[in-house]
């Protein structure tokens, strides 16, 4: 060989080796950057994910999606994901434009819209947009729960490895809220026929009773935005009086006042009713308690609701014992309930 | 420094209003210059001055509702506190909301609230000498009239009857006869001169050159200084008039005026026409 | 109907208004005539910030906390008012003016800041806009009725010192009155009307409370009590007239009904009250 046809052949290699260099010093699988808008979506998002993901909520505990407004920090995180996930269907009222704009170029999923077919979802009482409150229908959750390991598992720049992962625990995940959901179905059932009505601040279990069996009135429409009307503090005064329901919810992100206007309006016509735990509907709870999960505040909710409507809890389902292990060694849901009451 | 166009030897005569040395800032303007001004007891005095001279400001400060940056006022012989009740006050009319809810009557009366104490309402004996005060600026059968209803001049008579009620020794009247029609302007002058008559002291910001030397027997020329004080047809006469106003029609015409000379001592008038 | 009118909770809500109503509108009558018809909206805007930090500092919902707070705020803002025109080159209107909008804006990044804080949401600090009157609370009466009796006594006690204040101050000081201290009396007791109502009708509508009714019964009057009085009627009336309508109709939110009310009386009395407003002086 001439020396040009060396230096060449030599070059050659040495660009193969920094080829070959620089594509094993890139990490098969660096985590998804994923934002979540709300904490049910953004819990089921890392329990599915798992490691192949790096998901941020926006909206922290208490806060309500209805009126939650962005700042410049909010967008900012918003424009650094990699993959935004959000509910849709209306529920976070003031990101609509916000959300439209960065779904231009960074993918944007609306899991609830995605995983709920029309036929199936319902109108809020007014008629004029549809109930965002999905999630707590365990069983419409499942399939949301698809939705999201399937966005996640195809999600930019994942590997191979990952996305097989992902959509593996995806199935282990929504096997979980079948199961969920059928004891949800169980323990609702419990509670006597005359007292199955669940009344709380506002009109956000809709989906919860239709699943469940339960009879649901809220005192404020679907949306927080609206005032509640001193008609409607009646309307459900009366209903409460002459169902003899024993005990009202309040809920974590909403004023308690109109539901103490209730009470009141309750005892002043002569009957008396509870004021029960708090339920957790628009939020998840705090990040370090059961109740912080979805599944914890699933698990919250229906026992709460059992125990204070006069029905009795069953056992929870074996796929959810490693939770429950994670959470309650001592594996009382009952425990559990008291505790989430804050 | 005020030109004072008395003798020295009149300062022991008692004066109604004495200021020494009073200086008011507003900010970086400086409304009032040590001006002190000195108004014998039973004078009938006019403060004058062009726009913008501090007239007002100096009455306020007499009367307390602005505190001077420097300088000490006393009224009849006392401090402010001391003298209050001795002291009525005849504002600028417009100042007040004339669009309030009261009428004649109501306005006139509340020159009486400081002497009923915190908790007593005005009674019969009140409204009685109300509508006494009013009978006397002639507005007696407007008693009932709301303020707001009333002519510039019907409104001012009832500020004086406002302060007459007090029944003080010291009257201060800011500007009185601004756009007053000519009854009123008659009517309030007239009560004026009584009260002089009967020995009250009388101390009016006015505005009008062509009635000056009429009604008033006692000036003070005001531009932010003090630059003259004394019997009318002194400080008329002084340089410091003629520098201010500059017109010698016009103080003619305030000479000639019928007002008759005061037969009481005018201090310093026998210095100022042997000088003439 | 009379079913309607016997129901306890819309009695609770229908006295709340009633309550309300006629401590703003009767209180309202002195702000109208010393022209500072603004202080009350300036300070329930500025009211804001203060049930922010109330809630802020407390760490969660506290009610007294968020109303202690709107009382500092917006009394602070009066304050700083004050301060601004008292500068010579700004008027009154206009230093309210400024306040109005510096405590107001400042409220709404608080708001917004503290809706990111676990719990805010449950705090109803967003209910303070345009108030709940409909959730009015047995509770809220007793306190209510004790602002109510309390503001009546003092202005009772003190009628002539706060009527000449009022009509002319110069006059009043010079007479030997301390104006400064009357004006602060009235501009407290405006300000704990105000923040008392806050619950009920909210930081953005709260000033027509205080001075539609004022204005109305001015049409009417011939004496500061008459008008003190007439206030705090019609005060009363639109805010109960306001609870009722709502009480009927689900989803009629009730602070702004109250509001429209009150601006209709207005509107009646403007066009068909024997004495009209009076000609100021030119």
């Amino acid at each position: 060989m001439n020396s040009t046809s060396t230096i060449k052949s030599l070059a050659a290699t040495l660009a193969l080796c920094l080829a070959g260099q620089a594509a094993l010093a890139q990490p098969a699988d660096s985590p998804l950057k994923v934002v979540a808008t709300v904490g049910m979506i953004g819990d089921v998002a890392r329990e599915v994910g798992g490691a192949c993901v790096d998901v941020e909520v926006l909206m922290g505990p208490g806060s309500d999606p209805h009126l939650f407004r962005a700042s410049a920090g909010d967008i900012d995180k918003l424009r650094r994901a990699q993959l935004i996930l959000y509910g849709g269907l209306g529920l976070e009222g003031q990101l609509g434009e916000v959300l439209a704009r960065l779904g231009r170029t960074i993918p944007t999923v609306a899991i609830s819209e995605q995983a709920v077919p029309e036929a199936q979802r319902l109108s809020s009482t007014t008629g004029y947009a549809y109930d965002p409150h999905v999630w707590l229908d365990a069983g419409q959750w499942a399939e949301a729960a698809l939705v999201i390991g399937s966005a996640l598992a195809h999600g930019p720049g994942v590997g191979a490895d990952c996305t097989a992962a992902t959509l593996e625990r995806a199935a282990a995940y929504r096997a979980l809220l079948v199961d969920l959901d059928a004891w949800a179905l169980a323990a609702l059932a419990t509670i006597p026929d005359q007292q199955r009505v669940l009344v709380t601040a506002h009109d956000a279990f809709e989906y919860f009773g239709r699943a469940y069996g339960i009879e649901v009135v809220g005192v404020q429409g679907i949306s927080t935005e609206t005032e509640a009307a001193v008609a409607d503090i009646r309307r459900v005064a009366d209903l409460v009086v002459d169902r003899a329901v024993p005990a009202v919810f309040i809920e974590s992100t909403i004023n308690p006042r109109t539901l103490q206007a209730v009470i009141d309006g309750v005892g002043q016509r002569g009957g008396s009713v509870r004021l029960g735990a708090q339920l957790y509907a628009d939020s998840l709870g705090a990040h370090d308690q059961p109740v912080g999960t979805y599944v914890g505040m699933l698990v919250h909710d229906v026992a709460a609701i059992t125990v204070e409507l006069g029905g009795t809890v069953p056992g929870l389902p074996a796929s959810a014992s490693e939770w429950l292990a994670a959470w309650y060694p001592d594996g009382d849901v009952t425990l559990f309930l008291a505790q989430g009451e804050e | 420094m005020a030109a004072s166009l008395r003798s020295p030897a009149s300062a022991a005569r008692p004066l109604a209003l004495a200021t020494r040395d009073v200086t008011v800032d507003y900010g970086s303007v400086r409304a009032l210059q040590e001006v002190s001004l000195q108004v014998p007891v039973g004078a009938m005095a006019a403060l004058i001055g062009p726009n913008g001279a501090g007239k007002s400001t100096l009455l306020k400060v007499v009367l307390g509702l602005i505190r001077p940056d420097a300088g000490r006022v006393t009224l009849l012989g006392e401090d402010l506190a001391a003298a209050r009740g001795r002291v009525g006050y005849v504002p600028q009319r417009s100042t007040v909301n004339w669009d309030f809810p009261a009428d004649a009557l109501d306005v006139v009366t509340m020159g009486l609230y400081h002497r009923l104490g915190l908790f007593r309402r005005p009674g019969k004996k009140e409204l009685g000498r109300a509508t006494a005060a009013l009978e006397q600026v002639g507005m007696a059968d407007l008693a009932r009239r709301q303020i707001g209803q009333l002519s510039g001049g019907q409104q001012q008579r009832v500020f004086l009857a406002r302060a007459l009620v007090q029944e003080p020794d010291l009257f201060m009247l800011d500007e009185p006869l601004a756009g007053v029609d000519a009854a009123s302007e008659a009517a309030i002058v007239k009560v004026l001169k009584q009260l002089n008559a009967a020995g009250k002291t009388v101390v009016a910001v006015h505005h009008d050159l062509n009635t000056l030397a009429q009604y008033f027997e006692w000036l003070a020329l005001l531009d932010v200084n003090l630059l003259a004080q004394g019997p009318a047809r002194a400080v008329l006469d002084s340089d410091a008039f003629e520098r201010t106003y500059g017109s010698v029609l016009v103080r003619r015409g305030a000479a000639a005026g019928p007002w008759p000379p005061r037969t009481v001592d005018a201090p310093g008038r026998a210095d100022a026409e042997a000088a003439s | 109907m009379v079913s309607l009118l016997l129901d306890p909770i819309v009695i609770t809500v229908a006295l709340g208004a009633a309550l309300l109503g006629m401590t703003a509108g009767a209180l309202g009558a002195f702000a109208v005539l010393r022209r500072e018809s603004l202080i009350g909206d300036t300070m329930s805007h500025a009211a804001l910030p203060g049930v922010a930090l109330g809630f802020l500092l407390a760490g969660q919902r506290s009610l007294p906390a968020m109303l202690a707070g709107a009382m500092v705020t917006g009394l602070a803002a009066a304050l700083f008012s004050l301060y601004l025109s008292s500068l010579h080159r700004i008027k009154r209107d206009a230093a309210l003016g400024v306040a109005l909008g510096l405590f107001f804006a400042i409220g709404v990044v608080g708001l917004s800041y503290a809706q990111k804080r676990p719990g805010a949401a449950a705090a109803g600090l967003e209910t303070f806009l345009f108030g709940q009157a409909a959730a009015t609370l047995r509770s809220d009466l007793w306190l209510l009725g004790a602002v109510t009796l309390v503001a009546g006594a003092v202005v009772t006690l003190l009628w002539k010192q706060l009527k000449i204040v009022t009509f002319d101050p110069d006059f009043a000081q010079a007479a030997g009155f301390d104006r400064r201290r009357h004006e602060a009396l009235l501009t407290g007791l405006l300000a704990l009307a105000i923040v008392i109502g806050l619950q009920t009708v909210g930081v953005v509508l709260m000033s027509a409370l205080v001075v539609a009714p004022a204005v109305a019964a001015r049409q009417w009057s011939a004496s500061l009590g008459v008008m003190f009085w007439l206030a705090g009627a019609l005060g009363a009336f639109s805010a109960v007239t306001g609870a009722l309508i709502s009480a009927q109709v689900s989803g009629l939110a009730t602070g702004p009904l109250v509001v429209v009310v009150a601006t209709a009386v207005v509107a009646l009395s403007l066009l068909f009250a024997p004495r009209r407003a009076v000609q100021l002086e030119p």
